[in-house]
């Protein structure tokens, strides 16, 4: 019979009705942000250039933006604007490229900065460094505002409005906190005192001034030459917060309020690691991999060794056979390995000492996660794998391939589309030289042990690492985000403050300091807590009704592991549920003590979502945590494949946007 | 299901816990009676009851019989858990996923009986959808009838072409005039929907259409999904 699975936890719709075009393949998807069309006059006279070029060069950047600002909302005017490069000004801010729809990469993606900073409707602009038609949209808005010529062509007058306008963004002000402080800014200057580094702890982004964060300004101040401490955060320790730790805080983008994130003190480490006590490598040769990349990257190491002896060479076909055979006896004859004649763990320990530099490679990554609570994972064994990917460096790229054996139904073709649409805009670029290598991903069909398994099955429900849903009307999303795991990539939500931290590389984010109001955070956690005793999933959606991430559901999750434990009742059944001794960590307790979610329900999802951090990437929950400057894939993605470069080739190469 | 007779086997997909009906959700007793209730992904969704043909219980005790208790399975990345229960033996698994061993036989053999389960609606609701895609029909089905709630019903419609080439979606919500007859529980009303959409039949086109509403059984809410989804040709046969 077709199995009946449960439809993914419902997500917000608006309540009229509508009719929605699917983005095929190929077409760019930029400007999910919600953007509205222009709502300027059309007929709005034009700013001259010259004349904002004047008044930026007379009266300075924050003139020329104030100016810029008030032309946007002005109604009345002279007609029609030349085009782009007939506004442009005598001496053009032209180290920028022009740029217009089909552009892409980092100047495109600092004109989208830009260009949110200086349009005040229409919603936030995505900078995903890819101009598609809402990019095109969104410029066209801010020309007309200015009385440039509305072609959606980004040439000098348009990137010197945009500069200016951004340019005259007013600094933020910085109150003095100190003990007994709450709010925004508190929460602003802990994620700062982590990321600095320098405060001798982290400290939970709750945005409440207490005694750890005083120790930690202390510290702070003490590291950085602020002597006496004075454990307040003043205008001195704001600059030196703000230089040891940029970004941060809120502006106003297309209108509306955007927290921008502040860097952690270490790097993202969005793959999973690996399950102690298993290896990326998998056993080749005779009763394992006989064919593929993992057999060829153990020729090429191979090759190495035979090369360093002065021995020929053998066939890198990635076919296992009798030259392979014997040149791993012979290789682990004089390094003192078993000699086995095939590629098992020892000879691949022995091999990767002495041979490093390969062009391909086959990682079969083992990993776990906690995710709302939960731990999952992708391991071998009781019908799961790992995940199974191979790269190779082939020619000009370097190509990451998961090859995936599909089950109960053939994968439709937009699947394979959606995986290239997402996930192929990166270069590598070597930091010395300047080098840049394309990175591109490929999904392939595929079967054995090289090739991951992932049961197709009809209708809709919450995909997964190893399941996906052929009517699934969101699959441009979830096929790449389920295409994420299997090249070993973690989740990226519902996320404890530290698993978001290392995941994202972001301090977690402020968000809702304030709450929803009327509760304070130990009534929030005592509600919860009776919810689980009760089982009720209800009763805990209810507790954090108008909750939203940030460091006020932190003050509740911080209010919860202050509380007594207590044990939740076993039940009788049917089913049967064993009693859950209750440990102060909120969304572990939530996770056991709860009713699951059903099809049609997902209190028990949007209670820990309420509890926890998102990214709005595509390994996050982009339909829950929007993020313009955070979203689909990110370079911190590709941070191990760039890290695979430079140990097989040399060099330290970092992701960046192609 | 009969009071103060044993599980023989069930299962939950998510739910559970207190709320019987909550997710899909299967008891058979030791009598062979059976209680399914179906939320979503259907046709015909709501609570079907029965009892199984002799030899079929018969075949449920013998692999009920042969499991043991397991350790619960290493969920995937989002995956979401079914709980499989055969007398005071429980297992979880993957959702859709088939376990090993003796666990993987009952399984199998109890999915296989919810096909002939789904026959024996006791209250439920049924859908259909009109041959040129532009009203659908919600009927109450089995003699007990659901009370539904007072509450806008929802409608979602995706168009396919090909093989699951989607075409687009449309959704809209369908005011709020009570179900025909339905608020007391009275079985036998039927109601129907029209569908606003602009997609057209045509060969190798599909529609899927959802209609979802809100029932009150055994003193509590419960949200139902029907669903009429027709596979599309896969082209690997």
């Amino acid at each position: 019979m077709e199995r009946r699975v449960p439809i993914q936890a419902p997500r917000s719709r608006p309540t009229s009705a509508r009719l929605r075009r699917p983005r095929p393949p190929g077409e760019p998807r930029d400007g999910r942000d919600g953007a509205l069309p222009a709502n300027i006059d059309p007929q709005l006279a034009p700013l001259g250039a010259a004349l904002l070029e004047h008044v930026q060069r007379t009266a300075g950047n924050a003139a020329a933006a104030l100016l810029v600002f008030q032309r946007e909302d002005d109604t009345t005017g002279a007609d029609g604007a030349d085009d782009d490069a007939a506004n442009a000004p005598a001496d053009p801010a032209a180290a920028h490229p022009t740029l217009r729809e089909g552009s892409h990469g980092p100047a495109v993606q600092e004109m989208q900065d830009k260009l949110g900073q200086a349009l005040t409707a229409g919603g936030p602009v995505t900078t995903d460094g890819r101009f598609g038609p809402t990019t095109s949209r969104r410029v066209r808005q801010f020309q007309r505002a200015r009385g440039l010529a509305p072609d959606g062509v980004v040439g000098p007058a348009t990137w010197t409005a945009l500069e200016a306008a951004a340019a005259g963004v007013p600094a933020p002000v910085r109150p003095t906190l100190s003990l007994g402080a709450t709010g925004a800014d508190v929460g602003l200057a802990q994620e700062k005192l982590n990321a600095s580094g320098q405060a001798g702890a982290t400290l939970p982004i709750n945005a409440v001034f207490d005694a750890p964060m005083q120790t930690a300004v202390n510290a702070f101040q003490s590291a950085s030459g602020l002597t006496p401490p004075s454990g307040a955060v003043d205008v001195a320790t704001w600059a030196a917060l703000d230089s040891a730790a940029p970004g941060g805080g809120t502006r106003l983008e297309g209108g509306r309020s955007v927290e921008q994130h502040v860097d952690a003190a270490s790097p993202a480490t969005s793959t999973a690691a690996q399950v102690p006590g298993t290896s990326l490598h998998s056993l080749v040769g005779p009763g394992g991999i006989t064919s593929g990349p993992a057999v060829r990257e153990f020729q090429q190491k191979l090759n190495a060794w035979l090369a360093g002896q002065g021995q020929a060479a053998i066939s890198d076909d990635g076919s296992w056979g009798p030259n392979t055979g014997a040149a791993t006896s012979a290789f682990q004859g004089a390094s003192g390995v078993a000699a086995t004649g095939i590629g098992d763990l020892p000879t691949w320990t022995a091999l990767d000492a002495v041979a490093p530099n390969v062009s391909v490679g086959f990682e079969n990554r083992q990993w776990t996660e906690e995710v709302g609570g939960h731990t999952y994972g992708m391991t071998e064994g009781a019908g799961g794998n790992g995940s199974r990917y191979s790269w190779e460096i082939a020619g000009t790229q370097m190509k990451v391939t998961a090859a995936v054996h599909f089950v109960g139904g053939s994968p439709p073709g937009a699947w394979f589309g959606y995986v290239r649409d997402t996930w192929n805009h990166f270069d590598l670029v070597e930091q010395a030289t300047g080098q840049r290598l394309p990175i591109n991903f490929e999904m392939t069909p595929g079967a054995g042990a090289g090739a991951n398994t992932v049961k197709v099955s009809r209708g809709t429900g919450r995909a997964n690492g190893g399941e996906w849903f052929l009517a699934d009307t969101d699959a441009a999303n979830t096929i790449p985000h389920e295409f994420g795991h299997l090249v070993g990539l973690r989740d990226e939500y519902q996320q404890s403050p530290g698993d978001y931290r290392a995941a994202t590389g972001h301090e977690p984010f402020v968000g809702d300091a304030a709450g929803p109001g009327g509760q304070t955070p130990a009534q929030i956690a005592t509600a919860l807590q009776a919810a689980m005793v009760a089982r009720s999933s209800a009763n805990a959606v209810a507790a954090v009704a108008g909750m939203r991430q940030g460091a006020f559901s932190q003050q509740v999750v911080q209010a919860y592991a202050a509380l007594a434990t207590t044990t939740v009742p076993a039940v009788a059944g049917p089913p049967a549920l064993a009693p859950v001794p209750l440990t102060g960590n909120l969304a572990r307790d939530l996770d056991a003590a709860l009713p699951d979610d059903s099809a049609t329900t997902s209190d028990k999802y949007d209670t820990i979502e309420a509890l926890t951090y998102d990214s709005g990437s595509i390994m996050g929950d982009p339909s829950r945590h929007r993020d313009p400057h955070d979203h689909g894939a990110q370079p911190r993605h590709l941070q191990e494949f760039a890290d695979i470069l430079g140990r097989t080739q040399g060099g330290t190469w970092v992701p960046t946007l192609r | 299901m009969s009071g103060g007779v044993g599980v023989l086997v069930g299962y939950d997909i998510g739910g559970g816990g207190l709320r019987l009906f909550d997710g899909e959700h299967l008891r058979v007793s030791d009598d062979g009676d059976f209680e399914l209730w179906l939320l979503s992904e259907a046709p015909v969704v709501g609570r079907f009851r029965g009892r199984l043909a002799a030899a079929s219980a018969a075949e449920l005790v013998r692999l009920a019989g042969q499991v043991l208790p397991a350790p619960d399975a290493l969920l995937p990345p989002g995956g979401r858990a079914e709980r499989w229960l055969a007398g005071q033996a429980s297992i979880v698994v993957s959702a859709g996923r088939t376990p090993d061993g003796a666990w993987g036989d009952l399984v199998t053999a109890a999915r296989a009986l919810t096909d002939a389960m789904t026959a024996h609606p006791a209250a439920a609701i049924a859908l259909s959808v009109a041959g040129d895609w532009r009203s659908a029909t919600l009927r109450s089905v089995g003699p007990e009838g659901l009370a539904v709630a007072a509450e806008p019903l929802t409608v979602e419609v995706a168009a396919w072409s090909g093989y699951y080439d989607p075409l687009g979606t449309w959704d809209a919500p369908v005011g709020s005039a009570p179900v025909p007859g339905a608020g007391a529980g009275a079985p036998g009303w039927s109601m129907e929907i029209p569908l606003a959409h602009n997609f057209a039949p045509g060969p190798g086109r599909v529609l899927h259409v959802k209609v979802g509403l809100t029932v009150l059984a055994d003193g509590a809410r419960a949200r139902l999904v029907a669903t009429v989804a027709p596979p599309m040709a896969d082209p690997e046969g």
